[in-house]
């Protein structure tokens, strides 16, 4: 080291005075809240904001929503058959039905349902890649044991597959204009249907003929009466277009020359359903009762343009019907009327009574409405159904 | 002022930008690292406390208000500050117009004369007159390097090359020298 340099390092250093050191961090601490303001850039608002929202989306979709895969297990795995779809929509609401009667019935009740929950699992594999015409085809022979029986309890034939059709029947899309087709949504409003009514309805086959014997709709129409299986009286009435020899099928023979591709058959209820379809027609071929068909068209065109009957239900088959219609157990007369054209499937129409006014007919619905609880009638007037089957 | 360790462990450059960031202890840590040295090294060059007080302060103003700017790369901090210091005091003697040089402060009372002896106190006058009497820029290199910075630094805060540096320096020691050896 040199002797500059040590005669300099020897020499006192001077220190920074304090009130110098105070000036300065004072104006350092002045200056820091300038460099703290919090700088909010709206891309990092932008970046918060999406990721709430994606959160929240996150969490209506896990807590609010369907599953993926619930969903994929409710679609067809094609479009190609809709006759298809509507068999596996059927064979399904059909076993929900019974599922939710067991929920909801008595303990006794359930002992049978157990049963056919059973049965239902089994028409379920069953129909599950049949079309609706073999499905209906299929339950018609249950249907026509259960009517063969002393007594019929509704919720037992509801439990059996016969029944989705039944209750398809019973549905609202009756209301509306004829045609009518077995559709999907027939099929969910019965669902509903079955839902709110567990109570047992026996109807007694005696009862029925009784009633239908003294019903002045079949003794106008001329039918004839014959000992059912049962033993007990029973009206019944078929007309066929091509078969019937009377001048009722001779007048329904001229309304069908009349109304061009359209057919009128008409049942009077109380028989016993033992037709067969023909394939390829709508003509129902009924052994036992071909001398004593009645022309329902002629019986639409006989009644007052001015009185009222009520449109119970409609269905693809007119068996169904048939059956249905006794199981109510009703004071007067049912007609099932053929409604259908070539543009749509089978299709009848369950007609009952005939009243003056459209009060009494409202009057009749509300009665009908209180006695079974399932049944949604509309009040039609004759003219209005002569104008829709163009009968004239 | 209390120390804290957390700051006291960190580089210049650490505490200036964490300054940057609105952490004022670690300014005040910086500050007492750097402030006695500075104001040495502006009072040898003005030769005035009032002066030195006045230009340390501008100085640190500066560096508070440029702490956000500071870039490492271009130097350290220490050189950054003495260059920032040698700026101002050239400012300083281009309005004074070299008046510093015969203005020594009459009564210096930061000198701890009594700390050294007779001949040590002579010698320092004397050093200190002949310094006085150096080119500003000779006076400035040979104080820079009396505070420890290298022939680099010096050369980044003064502005010139290496070699320039070192001439000023055998320049100043020369002239120191050989003032110290006829006044003697």
């Amino acid at each position: 080291m040199s002797e500059l340099k040590r005669k300099y390092r020897v020499a006192p250093r001077h220190r920074s005075p304090d009130h110098l050191d105070s000036l300065i961090l004072a104006r350092a601490e002045h200056n820091i809240p300038a460099r703290r303001r919090l700088v909010v850039s709206p891309w990092k608002t932008a970046v918060v904001f999406f990721c709430v929202a994606g959160f929240g989306i996150a969490l209506l979709f896990r807590f609010g929503m369907p599953s993926l895969d619930s969903l994929s297990s409710a679609m067809p795995d094609s479009f190609d058959d809709a006759a298809s779809v509507e068999s596996k929509t059927i064979a399904s609401l059909q076993k929900d039905t019974l599922v939710t009667q067991e929920r909801n019935a008595e303990p006794v009740v359930n002992k049978r349902n157990a049963a056919d929950i059973d049965r239902a699992e089994t028409a379920s594999t069953q129909f599950a890649d049949a079309s609706i015409p073999e499905v209906l085809s299929s339950a018609k022979g249950q249907v026509a044991e259960l009517a063969s029986a002393d007594s019929l309890v509704l919720d037992k034939a509801r439990s059996t597959s016969p029944e989705v059709a039944l209750l398809s029947i019973e549905s609202e899309p009756a209301a509306q204009s004829v045609p009518l087709e077995l559709a999907q949504p027939v099929v969910k409003k019965a669902t509903s249907v079955v839902s709110r009514n567990d109570t047992d309805v026996t109807v007694s086959a005696a009862n029925i003929a009784k009633e239908t014997e003294s019903s002045s709709g079949a003794t106008a129409l001329g039918s004839t009466a014959i000992e059912s299986d049962l033993g007990a009286p029973a009206v019944v009435a078929r007309s066929s277009v091509q078969l019937s020899p009377l001048s009722g099928a001779k007048t329904l023979g001229a309304n069908e020359a009349d109304v061009g591709k359209r057919r009128m058959k008409s049942l009077l209820a109380g028989g016993q359903p033992e037709g067969k379809q023909v394939p390829g027609g709508s003509a129902l071929v009924a052994s036992q009762s071909e001398s004593a068909a009645v022309d329902a068209a002629g019986w639409i065109a006989r009644q007052s343009v001015l009185h009222f009957t009520l449109q119970l239900a409609i269905a693809p088959d007119a068996d169904y019907l048939l059956a249905f219609g006794r199981s109510l157990n009703l004071n007067q007369a049912l007609y099932v009327v053929d409604i259908s054209d070539d543009q749509s499937r089978d299709s009848f129409g369950l007609f009952y009574g005939v009243f003056d006014t459209a009060d009494q007919a409202s009057r009749e619905v509300n009665s009908l409405k209180n006695k079974v609880t399932e049944l949604s009638p509309l009040v039609r007037n004759f003219n209005e159904l002569r104008f829709g089957l163009e009968i004239p | 002022m209390g120390f804290n360790l957390k700051y006291a462990l960190r580089s210049d450059v650490s505490l200036l930008r964490a300054y940057a960031n609105g952490e004022m202890a670690a300014f005040e840590i910086l500050y007492q690292r750097h402030k006695d040295g500075l104001y040495n090294f502006l009072y040898r060059n003005l030769a005035r406390h009032a002066v030195a007080e006045e230009i340390a302060q501008e100085v640190w103003i500066a560096v508070i208000s440029q702490a956000g700017k500071f870039e490492q790369r271009e130097a350290a901090f220490r050189t950054w500050l003495y260059q920032i210091g040698r700026n101002k005091v050239i400012d300083y003697h281009r309005k004074k117009s070299n008046q510093i040089h015969t203005e020594i402060d009459e009564q210096d009372d930061s000198l701890p004369a009594n700390q050294l002896s007779v001949e040590d106190n002579l010698l320092l006058s004397q050093l200190m007159e002949l310094l006085g009497e150096l080119p500003d820029e000779q006076r400035q290199t040979f104080l820079l390097q009396q505070e420890g910075f290298s022939t680099r630094e010096i050369s980044k805060i003064t502005g010139v090359g290496s070699e320039t540096v070192k001439s000023r320096l055998r320049y100043a020691k020369k002239a120191t020298r050989q003032g110290l050896e006829s006044r003697t």
